[in-house]
């Protein structure tokens, strides 16, 4: 009997850890289920009116450049237990406000994942922070020293710095000869204390996250001239392709997209010189149709879409990418098809306020984040390459006006010596109803057949018939019965000329006598002589 | 001494007795006139439509915001652009400190809306101005026109007819898609009953039906309003100016003649200073519908047409295209965008173009005369947004006329042309009558209605040239207006000839006939059974 209490004792112990594994498992795919995205954003407030009023949003395109899903949510919005099922969580606090939502203090209390917090430090809701020792500083003039590029000469009203000395290879703030880190990491926590929506401290936050999410890939740098309408100055596009390409530098054109007469000459023209421009090393990329032109309705982007990428691969015009900003990556994956099919993209600084609420995001495989070139020109290299920045990025730079701007802004990237990338050479991949477009290094494939991008020039005929000539039913049977009404008409116009002729014989015959054959003639004569004859 | 007060007060009690029952039936009498009668359901009818909720208006397209801002008035920004046009917004914000800005504009609405906001101001004090309170302002206004009206036709007749033609003309005129104007800070919710009193007044004048000096203040206040509303419209008060002064040969009355020059002068001198002080009002918006939905659109080449405005002709790729729909906000309000399209697009070269290509302004005529007969713009909403309506929801209470109207009436110029062939057909023979009599009294039925087609006809061309067929600004509103007066002044003329024919008949001989030809018939009948 003991025995069989001992083996059923046994035997019980042995199954008891198998339930507990099955349980744990089934806790990990309810965890999975309800954290689809990468990271989970919890910020304060959106700080209008203040110099953190960017914040929201440039957060918000770091994480779309390094291509993160994110789920974000306000502390007053935040449901209780949303934080435990992430692994990675940014809080951004923008104000000094006290927060007012216990359960996100209940839940920052048990949360055991890795956290970055941005901003004023609130220590009772994450008590980690009051380890780090902050300097507090007023009307400063900083430089952010990321590895090997500086951006110089930003002025913060109010800095904040963490009185330490950098460990070498960490981005560093700058303040006179003194350096301080940028960001600090204890255990699970990184705190960064000071952060505004300006691209140094972005970078320097992006190089931050990259590190952060374990991503390693070759960093690189591309070149956007965006906003190219049918209509922008197209002799100067070409211009400035010959120059680029005068000059080896590999650059993108963002072609705005324009759904409306694609049939015409104009248009035609257009995809003829964005064919000169892929000859001249230049990339094709498509803008996301301004979200106020597009109504609400999905159909309506999709249809949209669908139709101008159709008609510029038709035109030997092939778009690899998008340019967008992350307002995009907010909206649901079905409303946005077919943009949620490029591999790759360029994400713009988003100047508009973000829009409050809860919401989550999706992702491009890959993305670069947009600069400008005046960040570039602000960037000191402490070698005689630029190098790069330390997450991709594309600097934007608008068309040249005139030749003088366009040789300024050449003489500004040869003297920086920037290396640029050819965006052709990354990977891009998309399936857009019948076309698949593949890019990489070895050149582009459509269909799965490899396209030449040599240019040559195709006469656009200038007869093109503008005004459609209505379509009527009945057409032919309309036709048919105006010749035959025409035909009868005539026949009875030249039966009616021909009696009126006739008629006039007919009627002054009337008048006439009926006189003989012989008689009739010389009655004339005889009529003269008698008249003659009168005395 | 205690008698005599009773005294008198039975004395005074006695006449009131007897004076109430009259003034009564007077009253009643009063009332019961069709035009009257018209007035007081018109009257409620625009109490349940404008002022119960829910509240009926229109959406706001941003246009307006320099006139409400003259008015001290705000837009609340409840609502982004977007919505604002799918939606009616009843609150609007009154500026409550003394403001500094530039950007107020004074035209002829500035006191009807400060009038309202006072009003408003005097009923609630919570700095939120009630869109109702200017509808309110308005729709007396409105009443007042729909009586002169009213008059017109049935020149104050009570015969059962003139209550049909009454009818007629509240289907017509206090269709919900007219009287929703009301409810809006737009320009033609003012045009509305302007245009009314303009004409009405000189038809009244012909008739004989009112003061003489109260029709032509009526016409000259009326007129001064009109080109003062904003500037497309100045240029009409140099017509009605000459037209004012002409008037004075109605009368031989010295002080009327004196009103008359002095009023047609002031009107002529007004409206050339206000078409050089406001500022245009045109838009980038409707320069580029001008071009986009007129010039571009019709012609056989665009790119040949923008070569003429010297733009660059790749620009034919948005031939067709609305401002909202095509480019981005951002491009749209570029500096590539100003210097090489908008700064080259003028009302001026437009006008010329098209008298250069009569086919193209015929086309464009068509078009604007199908999308007038729609009344409402489709993209500007009617309800509020708590309503749950969709966006850009219409409303159809009470829209029989506008339905028909926009359904059934062939929109095109000429149908137009016919429409007027026949109007003119009908009523030249009072003016050639009024001009061999030397009655220059007469004429003024005829000059009415021709003073409402010329103002409709030119408003139509002004809205081909300001915003080809998008019609931004409402010019095509005051057509359908006119052409609605005039065929409502039409139709009563006709129904009451069809009175006068049928009084003429002799109806019970008509049925004794009609009796007799049966009784013939069996008599007939009869004989031929004898017969056989």
């Amino acid at each position: 009997m003991k025995r069989r209490i001992m083996s059923f004792i046994i035997v019980f112990l042995i199954i008891l850890p198998m339930s507990l594994i099955a349980a744990t498992e089934v806790v990990n795919q309810e965890a999975i289920v309800n954290s689809p995205q990468d990271v989970l954003l919890i910020y304060d407030q959106l700080a209008v009116d203040t110099v953190y009023r960017n914040n929201l949003s440039e957060v918000e395109t770091l994480l779309s450049s390094l291509s993160q899903t994110a789920e974000i949510v306000s502390m007053d919005d935040y449901p209780g237990g949303r934080l435990l099922a992430y692994q990675k969580v940014i809080v951004l606090k923008n104000t000094q406000n006290t927060i007012n939502n216990p359960a996100l203090i209940a839940d920052c209390q048990n949360y055991s994942g890795a956290m970055i917090y941005i901003g004023f430090a609130a220590p009772e809701l994450v008590p980690g922070l009051a380890g780090f020792p902050v300097n507090r500083q007023l009307g400063r003039t900083v430089s952010v020293n990321l590895n090997g590029l500086a951006i110089n000469s930003i002025w913060i009203d109010e800095l904040q710095v963490i009185d330490a000395t950098p460990d070498s290879g960490e981005v560093t703030i700058g303040v006179g000869t003194a350096s301080y880190p940028f960001a600090k990491t204890s255990g699970q926590l990184t705190y960064v204390p000071t952060f505004i929506g300006q691209p140094g401290f972005t970078l320097g936050l992006g190089e931050l996250l990259q590190d952060w999410f374990g991503r390693i890939n070759s960093v690189h740098m591309t070149l956007l001239i965006p906003d190219i309408y049918p209509f922008s100055d197209l002799n100067m596009v070409i211009e400035t392709a010959d120059a680029f390409y005068a000059n080896g530098i590999p650059f993108t054109l963002g072609v705005a997209p324009l759904d409306d007469n694609i049939d015409y000459p104009a248009m035609a023209r257009f995809y003829q010189v964005l064919r000169y421009v892929q000859s001249r090393n230049g990339t094709i990329l498509i803008h996301r149709p301004s979200p106020a032109t597009v109504s609400d309705s999905s159909t309506v982007l999709s249809e949209k879409m669908y139709t101008v990428i159709a008609k510029m691969v038709e035109n030997g015009v092939y778009p690899l990418g998008l340019v967008t900003d992350e307002s995009l990556f907010f909206d649901a994956v079905d409303a946005v098809n077919p943009l949620n099919l490029f591999s790759s993209g360029i994400i713009m600084s988003d100047t508009s306020i973000a829009a409050p609420g809860p919401k989550a995001s999706w992702a491009l495989n890959s993305a670069s984040m947009a600069v400008t070139l005046e960040t570039v020109i602000n960037s000191s290299s402490q070698n005689r390459n630029f190098g790069n920045y330390p997450i991709n990025t594309t600097i934007v730079m608008a068309l040249p006006e005139n030749k003088d701007v366009l040789t300024a802004q050449l003489n500004t990237i040869n003297q920086k010596w920037l290396s640029l990338t050819n965006y052709r050479q990354l990977d891009n991949q998309w399936t857009i109803g019948q076309n698949t477009v593949i890019s990489g290094p070895a050149g582009i494939w459509v269909n799965g057949l490899p396209v030449s991008l040599t240019y040559d020039e195709e006469p656009i005929s200038d007869d093109y018939a503008y005004q459609k000539p209505p379509e009527y039913s009945l057409e032919k049977i309309f036709t048919a019965g105006n010749a035959f009404l025409l035909t009868v008409v005539g026949i009875i116009i030249v039966v009616f000329i021909i009696i009126v002729v006739f008629s006039r014989r007919v009627y002054l015959n009337k008048f006439r006598k009926v006189v003989d054959q012989e008689q009739d003639d010389q009655p004339v004569n005889q009529n003269d002589k008698k008249e003659g004859n009168t005395p | 001494m205690k008698k005599e007060p009773d005294v008198n007060t039975l004395h005074l009690e006695e006449p009131l007795k007897q004076n109430t029952p009259k003034i009564r039936v007077g009253l009643l009498k009063y009332f019961t006139k069709p035009s009257t009668l018209g007035v007081l359901v018109l009257c409620g009818l625009l109490f349940v439509v404008l002022f119960l909720p829910p509240v009926i208006g229109m959406g706001d397209d941003g246009s307006t915001a320099a006139i409400i801002t003259g008015s001290d008035l705000y837009n609340l920004g409840e609502l982004t652009p977007k919505e604002a046009m799918a939606y009616f917004q009843k609150n609007w914000g009154i500026m409550e400190y003394y403001n500094d800005s530039d950007n107020g504009q004074i035209t002829s609405q500035t006191p009807f809306l400060n009038a309202a906001r006072n009003l408003d101001r005097a009923y609630t004090w919570d700095g939120l101005f009630d869109m109702r309170f200017y509808g309110a302002v308005i729709a007396i206004f409105y009443l007042i026109a729909m009586y002169f009206l009213f008059e017109t036709v049935t020149y104050g007749k009570r015969a059962r007819w003139s209550y049909v033609i009454v009818g007629l003309g509240v289907i017509i005129f206090g269709d919900t898609a007219y009287t929703a104007w009301i409810n809006s800070f737009y320009p033609q919710a003012l045009s509305f009953f302007l245009v009314m009193i303009l004409g009405t007044s000189l038809i009244l004048m012909g008739q004989k039906k009112l003061n003489d000096y109260l029709l032509i203040g009526c016409f000259f206040l009326s007129g001064l309003l009109l080109c003062l509303l904003n500037q497309q419209y100045a240029l009409l008060g140099l017509f009605l100016g000459i037209l004012g002064i002409s008037l004075k040969y109605v009368s031989a009355d010295k002080y009327y003649i004196r009103i008359c020059v002095v009023g047609g002068s002031l009107l002529m001198l007004c409206s050339l200073t206000a078409f050089f002080v406001m500022p245009n009002g045109l838009t980038n918006l409707s320069a580029y519908h001008s071009m986009t939905r007129g010039v571009l659109m019709t012609a056989e080449n665009p790119e040949q047409a923008l070569k003429e405005f010297s733009i660059n002709p790749q620009y034919a790729v948005l031939t067709g295209t609305s401002y909202y729909q095509a480019i981005a906000p951002e491009t749209m309000d570029s500096q590539e965008m100003e210097s090489a399209f908008f700064s080259k697009v003028n009302p001026t070269g437009v006008a010329i173009y098209y008298l250069a290509n009569p086919g193209q302004l015929y086309e464009m005529l068509n078009r604007s005369v199908d999308s007038s007969f729609n009344i409402r713009p489709a993209w500007l909403g009617n309800y509020e947004i708590t309503q749950g309506y969709a966006p850009g929801a219409q409303t159809s209470f009470f829209t029989l006329w506008s339905f028909l109207k926009a359904n059934y009436l062939p929109g095109n110029f000429g149908f137009i042309i016919i429409w007027m062939g026949v109007i003119i057909g009908v009523y030249v023979r009072f003016f050639r009558k009024g001009i061999i009599e030397k009655n220059e009294r007469n004429t003024l039925r005829f000059v009415g209605l021709m003073t409402w087609l010329f103002i409709g006809l030119w408003e139509l061309y002004v809205a081909i040239i300001t915003s080809g067929d998008a019609d931004t600004l409402g010019h095509l509103f005051i057509f359908s207006l006119t052409f609605d007066l005039i065929s409502f002044i039409i139709l009563g003329k006709f129904i009451h000839w069809i009175e006068k024919q049928l009084r003429k008949v002799d109806w019970e001989a008509r049925k004794q006939a009609f009796l007799n030809r049966n009784k013939n018939k069996q008599k007939q009948r009869e004989q031929r059974g004898y017969r056989l």
